[in-house]
């Protein structure tokens, strides 16, 4: 039998199978090692190559105005809201030349900051705040061009010189760069300079509302809405943040079946105010020419519709321009006076205090009183405005006189207590809720803290502070039956997931009757008919109105003889009252008086509002007016 | 002690007729042509007197295996790959959808600043418009179209 020859591996395979085996443990090992120990740091570059998370920014939402009252359908205009815009940063880390880089930027930014200082002068001006030198990061016009240049040149390069900075914003937070630099930036492609788009917020009108509206500013890196509408509903407005992340492919697009976490973002609600825009233009007209002729320091001007409590219009001069809410010479030009300031009304509270006397049947429109001359009341002497005493006066004589003297024997039959009381229900000292931000919380003295001196100047509107959209809020009551209304501003919110939610009128309380009301009513037409103030006069309608001028305390608390608050109420067509308006003007020059300013300012606006309307004539008016009064003869 | 007999080793031959083993229905084998099961899948495996048919099966069994797993997987990443292509259609969808709610929103604010108050003014007196002086209210008469005073 044969033997088979067996299989015998030599030294040689041997050896070579054992290399095979440690590569092959080594393998392992690295595997292992990369896999294992180092398994969180290639998980950390691998998602980061195609994970990408963020926040999703929600849109603000719109405000819009309404116009179009007297049409079939009205229509609502975008006041504010959001659009693109361009900012530009600076990357020092990626500059290879900052001297380069800020030799190239110089002459462009100068140029733009140029721009920037006419933009901001000619708003100033045209907006009636006084121009005063302001500090500027530009030098200033005494230093030649090329220091100029030279200048802002070592400023860039002082910011760009830092080789591991990720961000240095070279302009101001709130610059967004016009068309002639963000052409400059693009087309240079300078290294280092990134330029960014956001969504910025913009007023289309421009001026239109503005102290209702508010703006859009910065705080704290973060934009963030400030005073009016944009203040008050800042949370409204704002949305809410979302949240994206998922993995991306090399294209930058996502992966649709890769694991992500979504949360959506909501879109803030747009708010429909209650302002005519047409009626804001012609309040904004009126208000600035007024100002500017009467050589008034401010104005403000309120027009409401009594019956609902909606604003339709509502302005102060100087104003501001929220598109460049930093274009202003005194942060005060950006409060709105009409829910934030204080002060004395004077006169125009004198139909107040009649309708509580009327409705505490103290007195009748007929009653009489005699003005035999100036009155003692403890150590003051009260007079009238201008001296006269005209003996034997009706209630509706002393309110078309504006008679002080009459004003006082009225306040002293009602009483501290029962005064305070109508006070309140009227809605004096207290804040209407108005959805403005900065509405100020007035406060009336209680009654037991009243001597008759209180009384007595109260009964004519001094000695007691509120603010103007209280006064004509409490002028509302006698212009709608004796009841008081809820003021408000928006007419309705639109959610983003299309829910609306729509403002009702708000009857607040009865204060008085219906009958007090329209004898209030009748009064204060005579008033404009017969009284002081037939400058208010609008041939064909019967219009309701009261002047105001009262004093102004200085920092002593003593009454200033330079300075007095001059100031109008109003409310038409009597019959059917379709708006109040209340005209308030800040230290009038010369020897003013509202018969001679303000009335004729009521009735420049009520013309235009009752043709904006197309309300009627009540009758038909005669080609001359019933009287021809010169400015400044009483009120 | 194992006997030392002399034993004879017939070697394994060939059979002339090819076979295979067959599974009765009683579960015994059974050794039958080749030929005949001509057209049976089990007669074709076997072709030698004592070769091992089960691992034939389990060869089998491993091929049908693979091939379902196989197609399961290449299933599923036709569907995953399916699904990654439509959500980059979808993404394109999307991105259309925001530039058109964006060109929306910039025509909306073009549209709002050629209507605001200041463009209509300045409107106004590029076309020599006049603002109403004096304004005439007619009471409605019945039956009339047009009326003068």
């Amino acid at each position: 039998m044969a033997s088979r020859a067996v299989f015998n591996p030599t030294g040689r395979l041997v050896a070579l199978f054992a290399v095979f085996v440690l590569l092959f443990i080594g393998l392992i090992v690295r595997l292992g090692y990369l896999q294992i120990a180092r398994a969180d740091y290639y998980t950390a570059v691998a998602e980061s190559q195609r994970k990408r998370a963020g926040e999703l920014l929600p849109h603000r939402g719109t405000i819009y105005v309404s116009e179009g009252r007297a049409q079939a359908v009205e229509e609502n205009f975008p006041i504010a809201t959001n659009h693109k815009a361009y900012f530009a940063y600076a990357v020092p880390r990626d500059m290879k030349d900052p001297e380069y880089v800020a030799r190239e930027l110089a002459g462009a930014l100068l140029a733009f900051r140029t721009r920037q200082n006419e933009r901001v002068a000619a708003i100033i001006r045209t907006t009636g705040q006084k121009r005063e030198e302001e500090p500027t990061a530009t030098p200033t016009p005494s230093v030649s061009p090329e220091d100029q240049l030279d200048i802002v040149r070592q400023q860039l390069l002082t910011k760009f010189d830092q080789k591991t900075d990720p961000y240095e914003p070279f302009l101001r937070p709130y610059e967004v760069l016009d068309d002639e630099f963000k052409q400059f930036i693009e087309e240079r492609a300078l290294p280092g300079i990134v330029l960014e788009e956001q969504e910025v917020r913009t007023y289309p009108e421009k001026t239109l509302a503005a102290h209702a509206l508010g703006y859009v500013g910065y705080q704290e890196e973060g934009r963030v809405g400030r005073y009016g509408i944009e203040g008050y509903f800042e949370d409204t407005l704002a949305g809410d943040l979302g949240f994206l992340s998922s993995e991306r492919d090399t294209g930058g697009n996502y992966i649709g079946s890769a694991a992500r976490e979504f949360r959506a973002a909501r879109d803030g609600s747009d708010v429909v105010l209650t302002i005519d825009r047409v009626v804001q233009s012609f309040v904004e007209e009126e208000l600035k020419k007024g100002v500017e002729k009467y050589g008034a320091e401010r104005g403000s001007i309120l027009v409401m519709n009594p019956k609902t409590g909606a604003i339709i219009g509502m302005a102060t001069y100087p104003t501001f321009d929220p598109n460049y809410y930093y274009a202003i010479t005194d942060p005060r030009v950006q409060l709105n006076p009409i829910v934030s300031d204080i002060f004395e009304p004077g006169s125009i509270l004198k139909p107040v205090v009649m309708a509580a006397a009327i409705e505490e049947e103290k007195i009748t429109p007929d009653t009489t009183v005699v003005d035999n001359g100036p009155v003692q009341v403890a150590e003051y002497r009260i007079d009238t405005f201008d001296g006269k005493h005209l003996g034997l006066q009706t209630m509706t004589q002393v309110l078309e006189q504006s008679n002080n003297v009459g004003m006082v024997w009225v306040g002293q039959l009602l009483g501290a207590e029962t005064l305070y009381d109508y006070f309140r229900r009227f809605g004096l000292g207290e804040k209407t809720g108005v959805e403005l931000e900065g509405e100020t919380q007035n406060q009336i003295p209680e009654p037991t803290k009243w001597n008759v001196t209180t009384v007595a100047t109260a009964s004519f509107g001094q000695g007691v502070a509120l603010t103007p959209l209280q006064a004509l809020n409490a002028i509302n009551v006698l212009a709608n039956e004796g009841k008081l209304v809820q003021p408000h501003i928006v007419s309705k919110i639109r959610n983003a997931d299309g829910t609306t939610k729509i403002t009702s009128t708000e009857e607040v309380r009865q204060v008085v009757s219906t009958a007090t009301a329209e004898r209030l009513s009748a009064m204060m037409v005579s008033v404009i008919e017969n009284g002081v103030a037939g400058l208010a006069r609008v041939p064909g309608y019967y219009l309701a109105g009261k002047t105001g001028t009262a004093q102004v305390p200085d920092d002593r608390g003593k009454y200033s003889p330079d300075r007095k608050i001059i100031s109008f109420v109003g409310f038409g067509p009597v019959e059917d009252p379709q708006f109040s308006i209340l005209i308030k003007l800040d230290n009038p020059a010369g020897l003013s008086f509202a018969s001679g300013t303000a009335a004729p300012m009521f009735r420049n606006l009520a013309e235009k509002v009752l043709k904006y309307y197309q309300i009627p004539p009540s009758y038909e008016a005669t080609t001359k007016p019933k009287y021809s009064v010169s400015p400044g003869t009483g009120g | 002690m194992t006997a030392n007999i002399q034993q004879q080793v017939i070697p394994r031959q060939r059979r002339r007729t090819p076979f295979y083993h067959h599974i009765s229905a009683t579960g015994t084998w059974q050794v039958r042509s080749l030929r005949a099961a001509r057209w049976s899948p089990l007669g074709r495996l076997t072709a030698q007197r004592g070769s091992v048919t089960q691992s034939t099966v389990t060869v089998v069994f491993s091929l049908v295996a693979l091939v379902l797993v196989a197609g399961l997987g290449f299933f599923y990443l036709q569907q995953v790959l399916g699904t990654a292509s439509q959500g980059t259609d979808i993404q394109a969808l999307e991105s259309q959808l925001v530039e058109l709610r964006e060109h929306q929103k910039a025509l909306e604010l073009e549209g709002a600043n050629l209507r605001s108050i200041q463009a209509v003014e300045q409107r106004v007196q590029q076309l020599n418009l006049v603002a109403t002086d004096r304004v005439a209210y007619l009471a409605p008469v019945p039956d009339k179209v047009a009326v003068a005073r």
